[in-house]
């Protein structure tokens, strides 16, 4: 399974080759073109005995022998197809040995779990918008999930759609009813969306920018003076720049590309986040991480076949799926004593001297005794487990 | 951590994707076969046959009519090869949208690549529709393909719909439907040595039996399962004695199990193997695969293992979590958890006196985004504040 590069030929190559020839021989057209030669000589056959009688003989005799070619022909194209169908159907033999149900955990969606991977089905296609598809799911599927939530998301599209349209104002009405949660959470989708606005009317190409992005100044920023003065400072200085916004330290802010995709990324993450969702859908992430974990898992999977062992009991994996940083989620810690990550049964501690271990480790270290004193295994301090506290990363 | 892009480990996942089309590529061959072979008999005979019947004077109308009956024969093959010649058109078109697909696999570089994600969101589509199919909801996955065309190649809408319907007919007790699809693929389940249509031919008799149809019932049985007595002679020996065993909920019916309205379901289970074996289709669909991989490798013992009620308009909940989330939570809870061998925490960690470890950085930056004045902190999680002296570095490694 382990390819290298090289003088390997790739799989698709070898397959490509072998379907353009089936492409090439393995049509039915030759099928077509033979039995329409057929018919043609039958057809002649038909006239001239019909035109000339007498020379019926000789013309049966002639398509006597056409329909003995005909079936020489015919033979001939079978085979030429089922060469070529056979040969495209033995390069996948060859490419695909590989059953991939080795790295599928059979402990996975249990029967009493029947709807969940409907809903979470559902539910995936209700935050990708898809809010059709998602009802025939709902109604087929027979899930009960509030119509509350189809409602919220389509509040967040019609938002979308309307920042895609550099309309503000309803995202803006949005973060101001929701003010309180949004800067409990520190958040300040509210004031960038208020600055985009005012950065919008700034630069908006017809010259009564300047004057109409004051007034919204003037309007709109007070609210936010306490908490981001600073900001609003740089945003008023613009003013003095605004002959040649480009070269000043200003441009940056004010005419970046990626600002309107920017606020309106951050508005789905807030959005989903009152929502206790996570802004990318978990099931596109979890099917995303399957589809980069599965080449290893599969050759684990394949090698436990062989040896007659089961993974899928185990409550850790047996090897270490590397996914790229942007899948993790949780901070990962390893007891550097035992090398296992800590987990609620087996939480970590930290000693009095700020180094961190599995409680187990700790319990090991000190025979089992809490009031045993023992080195810290990374520095000279010593204590006892008591004196350990459990800490959360 | 590793990322280097291997397309041909991905590739090897899909291989259903090109296995199915090939497979009924076959079997449109091999319909095709049959009709040429049954008239390419006809027509060498009718060839003979018009010739000497021509040689011994009959009257030249009379063979003028029996080349006009060859001519009929071969329009109607045409009209048959037609037929199976758009289908293998189609199946070609479908098979070549599948290379391309895979094809593009090789243009990406690595696991984070704008181009592998891209790629990710068709498969989770086509995914989707195929899960959809499996699960008998056929206007969900019509609904999924007309939002998404791109997908209508790369999706095996028909076979799986066939596939649900006759497995459904099986369920409620009908078994013509499989037979009629054991007839079709008579020559692979032989080839396999499949005992799929002795099974549901037993139920049939059973059926008989039940219903006090003795007659029918051994007369079926002498048609259709006594030809197999050298493979399942205990089957049939077993079965005769229900003739004086009635039907009968009696728990010392010792035929009981015969009985059973279970067997149904186990016959409609037997018929979806053997019909995905034969298609080179996996069991558990490919999504379930997947995300039985993909829920595992992002688990991590701190995702939320409690009984949370699922709510979805909760309160406070940063959470970005997939695993965490409402909608994958519960799925992940019989799946282990990814394995890792080093730590992997933020930089520079500090505590706050309620023992919860940060990133120095995030802290700070979080507190002053929340608009706290300077020199005090606030925990993320619980909301609870400090001053910054009362944060203490830590080393977890």
């Amino acid at each position: 399974m382990v390819y290298s590069g090289g003088s390997h030929i790739r799989v698709m190559d070898a397959i490509s080759k072998e379907f353009n020839r089936l492409e090439k021989d393995g049509s039915f057209d030759k099928y077509i073109d033979n039995v329409d030669e057929l018919i043609g000589l039958l057809d002649k056959t038909r006239n001239t005995i019909d035109a000339a009688p007498q020379s019926r003989r000789e013309q049966l005799a002639n398509l006597k022998s056409g329909c003995t070619v005909w079936t020489n022909k015919m033979a001939e194209s079978q085979k030429e197809i089922h060469g070529a169908l056979s040969k495209y159907a033995k390069a996948l033999d060859k490419k695909f040995k590989v059953d991939i149900e080795a790295a599928y955990n059979p402990n996975a969606f249990p029967e009493s779990g029947d709807k969940l991977l409907d809903r979470a089905v559902a539910m995936h296609l209700i935050r990708e918008g898809q809010f059709q598809v998602a009802d025939k799911v709902i109604q087929e599927a027979n899930l009960d999930i509030p119509g509350v939530l189809e409602q919220e998301f389509m509040d967040m599209y019609r938002i979308l759609e309307a920042l895609k349209l550099k309309d503000l104002q309803p995202a803006i009405e949005w973060a101001a009813s929701k003010r309180e949660r949004l800067s409990k959470s520190g958040s300040n989708l509210e004031f960038n969306l208020h600055s985009l606005q005012f950065i919008h009317l700034f630069t908006h190409p017809n010259g009564a920018g300047t004057k109409l992005a004051l007034q919204y100044a003037r309007e709109n920023f007070a609210v936010f003076g306490d908490r981001y003065l600073a900001d609003i400072s740089r945003l008023m200085c613009a003013f003095l720049f605004q002959s040649n916004l480009q070269a000043s330290p200003y441009g940056s802010t004010f005419l970046s590309p990626s600002a309107w995709d920017d606020v309106a990324h951050s508005f789905t993450k807030e959005f989903c986040s009152l929502l206790g969702l996570s802004p990318d859908s978990p099931l596109y992430l979890a099917a995303l991480a399957g589809a980069i974990a599965l080449p290893t898992l599969l050759k684990i999977g394949n090698i436990m076949r062989e040896k007659q062992t089961e993974w899928s009991s185990e409550n850790e994996l047996p090897v270490e799926i590397p996914l790229p940083p942007s899948f993790q989620f949780h901070a990962i810690f390893v007891c550097p004593v035992s090398k296992e990550q800590t987990t609620d049964e087996n939480p970590p501690m930290m000693m009095p001297c700020g180094h961190i271990v599995a409680k187990d480790s700790l319990a090991r270290m000190s025979k089992g005794n809490p009031n045993q004193r023992f080195k810290c295994p990374y520095c000279p301090n010593e204590s006892i487990p008591n004196q350990a506290i459990r800490v959360y990363f | 951590m590793s990322k280097d892009f291997n397309p041909e480990n991905y590739i090897l996942l899909e291989q259903a994707l090109l296995r199915l089309p090939q497979q009924l590529m076959r079997q449109n061959f091999k319909s095709s076969q049959k009709f040429i072979e049954r008239d390419v008999n006809y027509i060498s005979g009718a060839a003979t046959e018009v010739l000497s019947s021509g040689m011994n004077g009959t009257r030249p109308e009379e063979s003028v009519k029996q080349v006009d009956a060859m001519i009929g024969r071969l329009q109607g093959l045409k009209r048959k090869l037609e037929g199976l010649r758009d289908e293998e058109n189609a199946l070609m078109a479908k098979s070549k949208a599948r290379l391309n697909h895979l094809q593009d696999l090789y243009k990406i570089k690595c696991v984070d690549d704008k181009e592998y994600e891209r790629w990710n969101r068709v498969r989770l589509h086509r995914l989707l529709v195929d899960n959809l199919l499996r699960n008998g909801y056929s206007e969900s996955a019509e609904a999924l393909i007309e939002a998404n065309e791109s997908i209508r190649d790369l999706v095996d809408v028909d076979i799986l719909m066939q596939c649900k319907k006759i497995e459904e007919s099986l369920r409620n007790g009908s078994t013509a439907e499989c037979l009629a699809w054991c007839q079709d693929n008579k020559s692979y389940l032989k080839k396999a040595k499949n005992g799929l249509e002795f099974d549901v031919r037993l139920q049939q008799y059973i059926e008989y039996v039940r219903h006090g149809r003795s007659l029918e019932a051994i007369a079926y049985s002498q048609k259709y399962l006594v030809p197999n007595a050298d493979t399942n002679l205990d089957a049939i020996l077993r079965s005769s004695a229900l003739l004086v065993f009635p039907a009968s909920d009696d728990d010392d019916n010792p035929y009981k199990d015969l009985y059973s309205q279970e067997r149904w379901n186990q016959l409609a289970d037997s018929f979806v193997a053997t019909h995905h074996t034969l298609h080179g289709l996996s069991m558990p669909s490919l999504l379930q695969i997947s995300l039985s991989a993909g829920l595992s490798a992002l688990k991590t013992p701190s995702c939320k293992t409690g009984t949370h009620p699922i709510s979805f308009v909760s309160n406070y909940n940063s959470s970005l979590c997939p695993i965490c989330s409402p909608e994958l939570n519960e799925l992940s809870k019989p799946l282990p958890y990814a394995h890792h061998v080093r730590s992997s925490v933020e930089p520079d960690p500090v505590m706050l006196p309620n023992g919860r470890i940060y990133g120095r950085h995030t802290l700070l930056q979080f507190s002053e985004k929340a608009g706290l004045p300077e020199g005090k902190v606030r925990d993320p999680t619980t909301g609870d504040e400090w001053d910054e002296s009362a944060i203490r570095r830590v080393f977890p490694s």
